[in-house]
């Protein structure tokens, strides 16, 4: 059994409205510097947020790191899946 | 001056492996907790050094550092230390930022140093050797867990007092930051001072909690080094992105282990009120909390004071918080509140002290960051190196033990920072009542969480976009009524031709020019009708002038309904 984008999505929501105070709706193909306007003190909040939530370690950058909300969806659900 | 117990970093750290229960305790997210006692730590820092020897590190050699708080940096720290070498800590890329400019940025500085070789972590491994790669440097990269192994025996190298200890980059600014040398000497000099100001009780562990990253000197000095000095003592240390994360962390830490010492920038004051609920403060208790140091960057009297009420519930006096002042450059401290007054601020006014330097009474309150540590002198002077008496801004010159020795390989730019053993701080204030009050900054830095960022820095993100007037934007670092310290603000003349109802539009090119490029959000972005800016008779734009008429509210911001002509 495994989450599906919406779960992971439903739960980055909830993270991303407590943490970094943001309440709007978030979309999958939202960039999070472009579009959520994250700067490097959200980017780490979220980043360590997410993967205390999860159990999970996520790449810390290069071309793995994660640009959109569905990227960083993507990337959770891989990694989920591969420690469950 | 206070005398200096030792006269090396590695002969403090022998001195403090004789320490039973002393050492430092990792904290993670979850609150699980580890130890490294001195002892424990002087072992592996011994073992790293014959690693490193075997790897070609030889006495000098400058070794850089890019690693997180954790037991690692520390061998790679110390162990680079007892290896005779020179550590050089690094700031680690944006966590999921752009690497562009951290590849140019670090490469500058690897390449400065003159780096032997570079210890990082498993997960920055590949970024690191990008970096190296990139930029054609001829130097090994390695991860620091190499450094566990026994196959290369030890090394127990001793320094000498003259010798260097550290290179620390400092702020000039981001993107120019400059190679700090200091030596064994000055470092313990530093320690010294700290120690007679903040002195040891009795026979009990002195404790200190620290989230403050280990490659700023805050954190790396400050507490690192102070924690070895005092030999009989515990360092309690979060990652600074399980802060950034959990800021409740901090606070829970200081109770859990009764600690006396914990610094930080103002910023960090100001997201503890915003972001530690009331739940996650049951049970604590920080009435052991004696140094609530505030440091690294300006102080907001509002926030301490808030800060003050809130936490007094947990049992916070309200004599702990306590402003200080230093640089890199002086290693660290150079000021440091005095612990029988409170908050102390002066409210003056700031066209007269823009203008004349005068300090009148006004509504622009700027805190006092206490007396010279033990062994300084403070001198405020004009802008021809004329003493200044009390309550007369102008720049302020440092003199003292822990001064460094000069800027790794630029000759010019210490020279023209020192002069007859004076430091030229690059930071505007004045003293009253014999306390140090900091209004500014020569240079026009935008300290952004204890960053300094050039202003250029962020108007270079606004060349490019096409309705900016070219070079007719200007970035500036102001504190917002109700913000939590120092933001960034920008101010950019509209390009001719272009209609006003279009600003909007504008706005949002600009804010994403500058966070895309440099990881910070601005704070305001107010587009201007064409010369508006300021300007000097040679045609560059007068920030403080710019940044004074913009809070006057003599910059006319509204649209403007005639059509420009270029």
């Amino acid at each position: 059994m495994g989450l599906s984008d919406a779960d992971v999505l439903a739960e980055i929501q909830k993270i991303v409205a407590a943490q970094l105070d943001f309440k709007s709706e978030l979309k999958l193909d939202d960039e999070l510097i472009a579009d959520l306007e994250l700067d490097s003190l959200a980017l780490v909040t979220l980043a360590v947020a997410v993967e205390d939530h999860f159990k999970i370690a996520l790449p810390e950058d290069g071309p793995r790191r994660p640009r959109t909300v569905a990227d960083l969806c993507r990337l959770v659900r891989g990694q989920v899946r591969d420690t469950s | 001056m206070p005398p200096l117990r030792f006269d090396t970093v590695d002969t403090a750290l022998r001195a403090a492996a004789s320490w039973p229960d002393s050492g430092l305790t990792f904290v993670d997210l979850s609150e699980r907790e580890t130890s490294l006692e001195w002892a424990e730590l002087y072992v592996r820092a011994r073992r790293a050094a014959g690693v490193l020897r075997a790897l070609g590190v030889r006495a000098g050699d400058r070794v850089g550092l890019v690693l997180p708080t954790s037991p690692g940096f520390m061998d790679a720290f110390f162990g680079t230390l007892l290896a005779g070498g020179t550590p050089t800590p690094l700031c680690p890329p944006v966590r999921w930022g752009q690497l562009r400019e951290y590849h140019a940025v670090t490469a500058r500085m690897l390449r400065t140093i003159g780096a032997r070789l570079v210890l990082t972590d498993r997960r920055l491994h590949k970024v690191l050797g990008q970096t190296i790669e990139s930029a054609g440097l001829d130097l090994t990269c390695h991860t620091a867990d190499v450094l566990e192994s026994e196959r290369d025996g030890e090394l127990d190298e001793r320094a000498r007092a003259d010798q260097i200890g550290l290179i620390q980059f400092s702020s000039g600014s981001t993107t120019d930051a400059k190679a700090v040398a200091l030596s064994h000497g000055q470092l313990m000099a530093q320690c010294a001072a700290l120690t007679a100001l903040m002195p040891a009780q009795d026979e009990t562990t002195h404790v200190g909690a620290s989230w403050l990253p280990l490659y700023h000197d805050m954190g790396l000095v400050g507490c690192l080094l102070t924690a070895v000095y005092y030999g009989h003592s515990r360092l309690v240390l979060i990652p600074p992105e399980h802060f950034a994360a959990r800021p409740g962390l901090w606070l829970r830490a200081i109770s859990r282990h009764q600690a006396v010492v914990a610094p930080a920038p103002n910023f960090a004051y100001g997201m503890c009120l915003k972001r530690v609920r009331d739940e996650e403060m049951v049970g604590v208790d920080l009435s052991c909390w004696r140094y609530a140091l505030n440091g690294a960057e300006t102080v907001s009297l509002d926030v301490m004071r808030r800060f003050g009420e809130r936490f007094s519930r947990w049992g916070l006096s309200p004599n702990a918080l306590m402003p200080v002042y230093g640089l890199a450059e002086a290693a660290l401290a150079v000021t440091f509140s005095s612990s029988t007054e409170a908050l102390l601020g002066i409210a003056v006014d700031p066209v007269t002290l823009a203008t004349t330097g005068d300090v009148v009474p006004g509504r622009r309150e700027v805190a006092s960051v206490g007396p010279p540590v033990p062994g300084f002198e403070v001198e405020v002077r004009d802008e021809h190196g004329t003493v200044l008496t009390e309550r007369r801004a102008g720049r302020i010159f440092v003199r003292g033990p822990s001064v460094m020795i000069g800027y790794y390989d630029d000759d010019e730019a210490t020279t023209r920072a020192l002069v007859d053993g004076w430091l030229d701080t690059g930071d505007l204030g004045f003293v009253a009542d014999g306390q140090l009050y900091v209004t500014g900054r020569v240079k026009d830095l935008v300290v952004i969480r204890g960053a300094n960022h050039t202003c250029q820095e962020f108007e270079e993100c606004l060349e490019g976009i096409a309705g900016v007037r070219s070079g007719c934007a200007v970035a500036l670092g102001y504190a917002p009524p109700g913000a939590e310290g120092e933001q960034l603000l920008i101010l950019a003349e509209r390009a001719p031709g272009r209609d006003p109802a279009s600003d909007p539009a504008l706005i949002e090119q600009i804010r994403a020019a500058v966070l895309g490029r440099t990881a910070i959000r601005p704070h305001t972005v107010h587009i201007l009708r064409m010369r508006s800016l300021p300007r000097t008779s040679s045609g560059k734009v007068r920030r403080a002038e710019a940044l004074r008429r913009f809070i006057e509210g003599e910059l006319v911001i509204a649209r403007q309904p005639l059509a420009e002509m270029g």
